[in-house]
């Protein structure tokens, strides 16, 4: 500690307050520090326990030709497992396919979300029960939500179906016709996780002040311009978020194709991670499962530095 | 229905049987899956999906899963305690545990506890707790399921009597010379047949088809009679037909060996056959879809379908899927231009992860295989329904006298005693070849691709695959 007394006495009673004061900050930044490690400290255990080093681990293991069973006899291959995936026609399929998925996908799911959010902010009368409505899909299990659409899209006494029916002569087979398949999967999948997006916009809307919009009125702007010029220039980051997780959740779709078409059909709707799990646990081929995982890793960062930036250009 | 005249009845079918839209049942068959859905949901996990179509895998078509059962042992209860992952959720799992229960009894030193695990995700499950040294003692292994698991299970042929076997039923876990399983039974398709339908057509139903042609005549009775004739199913359940009937115009699905294999269907017999998969749809014995397929069988409403032995367990009293119409089974083997006799199976073999068991501890484990596979086979077959796998209970008047012999057993028994059991080939990675001959199919099916196209594609993902 400062000797205070001594240091007024050298430095002048000014400086030695000065002095000690910093101190106190410096002591207190100091122990809020250590105070901040020791409480994240179980995530940091959790994140380097079960997502660093399964992280780390998998890129050795695309390393391997890999002997999940005898480890001991996995064979060192270097980048072997990643050219065999260039060169792999079943992996380049897969994520055509699930490029498809996200194109598909990904603008129903932010516009439509955006557009719920910014109709449901509107002071309509029972905007709670709107928003349990719009919600509650999210609450379900993929299977569950993949059941309810199977049975809806049937091809034999389907409800969706049957609706077509009265309106055109012969209505698509949804899950087995290759054209509609992967449509099918991702009408599901938005009426199942838009809730998210949702919520998140809903909430981001609600922070924007509305002297905002009190300021534009008065000055005669029109709807659409204070949506332009207020709403989503607000509601930004919000939207690079949502934008950007959807992205990610869309690359990584397994349940709905798995349960819903089993991939088919004519693996019209194998996605890449059906295929690292194929490759994993089908042919047991965890080494090359395991690069399959890292090139999907690449491609979704990728993705997400190139949405970020595109989405932040004009900030 | 009993009330009713035999002309309502069978109009009253024929509305429910081959809609133009499937309208009549939507809303009912709606409103079923979102209660099955949600009452799954509400239970917080779901199993394989029921039914006939399913996601192309073996026993979950037999119906929906039931994890809760098993048998518990509490230490103490005997020297040698081992841990048994059981796949059997269906049917079959209640017999199964009933019999171990038996040993547990019987036994002086050794007692079982089973667990049971969704059939679904039993495979990757047992490989997950193989490569974390956490196997059970005992597991299973389908004999298609196998090779994989080969370098790490215990050769039993120290400890289990293999004599007893069927041989070309314990043939398909010998590998080098050595067992690796001991076969429980083995289970093949047939086709099941509503009696009642087959009468109603004009056709003898004690006297069902054994060629291509006297099938497809039947067949167009049946439609003329106002019913969907026959459903080989999708996904795996497909291969189950397809397979067999390429076996029987003279192709193994592919030849080699491990780390060689090739397709061996791209052929006029494998066309053949494929094409036939389509005429059934053309000629519109068989829905494009299989999504009711299934449903109107068990109402009555189906003149046949193709499953496995353990569709018995659900057809039986008590089963949960009880028919009440008379019905029966016959052989599968109806290959157009068939030379040979030959029906696709499978069979369900208690292996042993290897670990460090003790002398005494496989010696157990000896004990248990030959009481479950050997000395309860007759009971297996008559409970379970697939067809034991020793030569003295096939041929047993045991087995004559239990009520699955009438309605099916008699018709595997006599597929095994010809000599006509086609194991489908175990490799490396058999789910990966085997969907992609079934996407194909499928496509063939629905009327996407015809025959020759749809095994060109077929044949170069499996190439794919094997390279």
């Amino acid at each position: 500690m400062l000797d205070l007394i001594a240091a007024m006495r050298t430095e002048g009673p000014r400086q030695a307050i000065n002095l000690w004061w910093q101190e106190m900050v410096d002591e207190y930044d100091r122990r809020e520090s250590a105070e901040g490690i020791l409480l994240a400290l179980p995530y940091l255990l959790a994140f380097v326990g079960f997502m660093l080093f399964p992280l780390l681990y998998g890129l050795y293991m695309s390393l391997y030709d890999w002997d999940a069973l005898s480890p001991e006899q996995s064979e060192f291959i270097g980048l072997g497992n990643y050219q065999a995936l260039m060169n792999d026609p079943r992996f380049w399929e897969a994520l055509w396919n699930t490029i498809w998925f996200v194109i598909l996908s990904v603008p129903p799911l932010v516009v439509f979300a955006l557009l719920l959010a910014l109709g449901v902010n509107r002071n309509v009368k029972g905007q709670t029960v709107l928003r349990t409505i719009f919600f509650s899909p999210y609450i379900l299990t993929v299977s569950v939500v993949a059941l309810i659409w199977v049975e809806l899209f049937a091809g034999e006494g389907g409800l969706i179906r049957h609706w077509l029916a009265f309106v055109m002569e012969d209505p698509p087979r949804f899950l087995i016709d290759q054209t509609w398949a992967m449509a099918s999967i991702a009408i599901a999948t938005v009426w199942w996780s838009i809730a998210f997006n949702f919520i998140i916009l809903l909430a981001a809307r609600q922070n924007v002040s509305d002297r905002l919009y009190e300021a534009a009125k008065l000055d005669g702007a029109s709807s659409y311009r204070m949506m332009r010029d207020i709403t989503i220039p607000q509601m930004r980051n919000p939207l690079i978020f949502v934008v950007i997780i959807t992205f990610v959740g869309s690359f990584q779709v397994f349940g709905q194709p798995y349960i819903m078409t089993d991939g088919g059909p004519r693996f019209a709707t194998h996605t890449i991670v059906m295929y690292l799990y194929t490759t994993g646990f089908a042919g047991r081929e965890f080494g090359y499962a395991a690069a399959v995982g890292y090139v999907l890793f690449l491609i979704l960062i990728t993705v997400s530095v190139i949405n970020y930036y595109v989405l932040s250009e004009n900030e | 229905m009993q009330g009713n005249s035999r002309a309502d009845e069978n109009s009253n079918r024929q509305r429910a049987t081959r809609p133009v839209s499937g309208r009549s049942n939507n809303r009912r068959r709606f409103l079923q899956g979102v209660g099955v859905a949600g009452a799954v949901g509400l239970a917080g996990c779901v199993g394989s999906l029921p039914g006939f179509g399913g996601g192309g895998d073996n026993e979950s078509q037999a119906g929906e899963e039931d994890l809760e059962g098993g048998v518990e042992v509490d230490e103490g209860d005997a020297d040698i305690i081992l841990r048994l992952d059981s796949l059997l959720t269906g049917g079959d799992g209640d017999p199964f545990e009933a019999m171990v229960e038996d040993f547990n009894e019987q036994s002086d030193n050794v007692a079982v506890e089973v667990t049971r695990v969704p059939w679904d995700e039993y495979y990757d499950q047992l490989f997950t707790a193989m490569t974390a040294d956490e196997a059970p003692d005992i597991a299973f292994s389908h004999s298609s399921q196998i090779v994989p698991f080969l370098d790490n299970l215990t050769p039993l042929d120290d400890y289990v009597n293999y004599d007893p076997y069927v041989e070309q039923i314990v043939d398909s876990v010998e590998y080098d010379g050595q067992h690796y399983g001991a076969p429980l039974d083995t289970h093949m398709a047939a086709v099941y047949y509503n009696k009642e339908i087959y009468e109603e057509a004009g056709l003898d139903p004690e006297e069902p088809p054994t060629n291509w042609e006297e099938f497809a005549e039947a067949n167009d009775a049946i439609v003329d009679a106002g019913y969907y004739a026959f459903d080989y199913g999708t996904g795996m359940h497909i291969c189950r037909s397809w397979g067999g009937w390429l076996r029987s115009r003279g192709h193994e699905v592919i030849q080699g060996e491990e780390g060689n294999w090739e397709p061996n269907f791209n052929n006029e017999g494998g066309v053949e056959v494929t094409q036939a998969l389509r005429e059934a749809v053309e000629r519109e014995w068989t829905p494009t879809e299989d999504d009711n397929s299934w449903p109107s069988f068990v109402e009555g409403d189906f003149g046949a379908v193709v499953d496995g032995t353990w569709a018995w367990s659900r057809f039986r009293e008590g089963g949960g899927e009880e028919l009440d119409f008379d019905w029966g089974t016959y052989d599968l083997s109806l290959a157009p231009g068939k030379e040979e006799d030959w029906t696709m199976c499978d069979s369900h073999n208690l292996v042993v992860p290897a670990a460090d068991h003790s002398e005494e501890e496989l010696e157990g484990i000896g004990q248990f295989f030959e009481y479950m596979t050997q000395e309860r086979a007759v009971d297996w077959s008559a409970e379970a329904g697939h067809l034991a796998a020793t030569t003295e209970a096939l041929g047993s008047d045991d087995l004559r006298e239990r009520e699955a012999w009438d309605y099916s057993l008699h018709t595997f028994q006599e597929i095994a005693d010809n000599g006509e059991l086609y194991y489908w080939p175990a490799t490396q990675n058999t789910d990966e070849y085997s969907e992609a001959i079934y996407q194909s199919l499928e496509a063939v099916r629905f009327g996407q691709q015809d025959a020759q196209a749809a095994l060109d594609e077929a044949e170069q993902r499996c190439q794919e695959v094997f390279e």
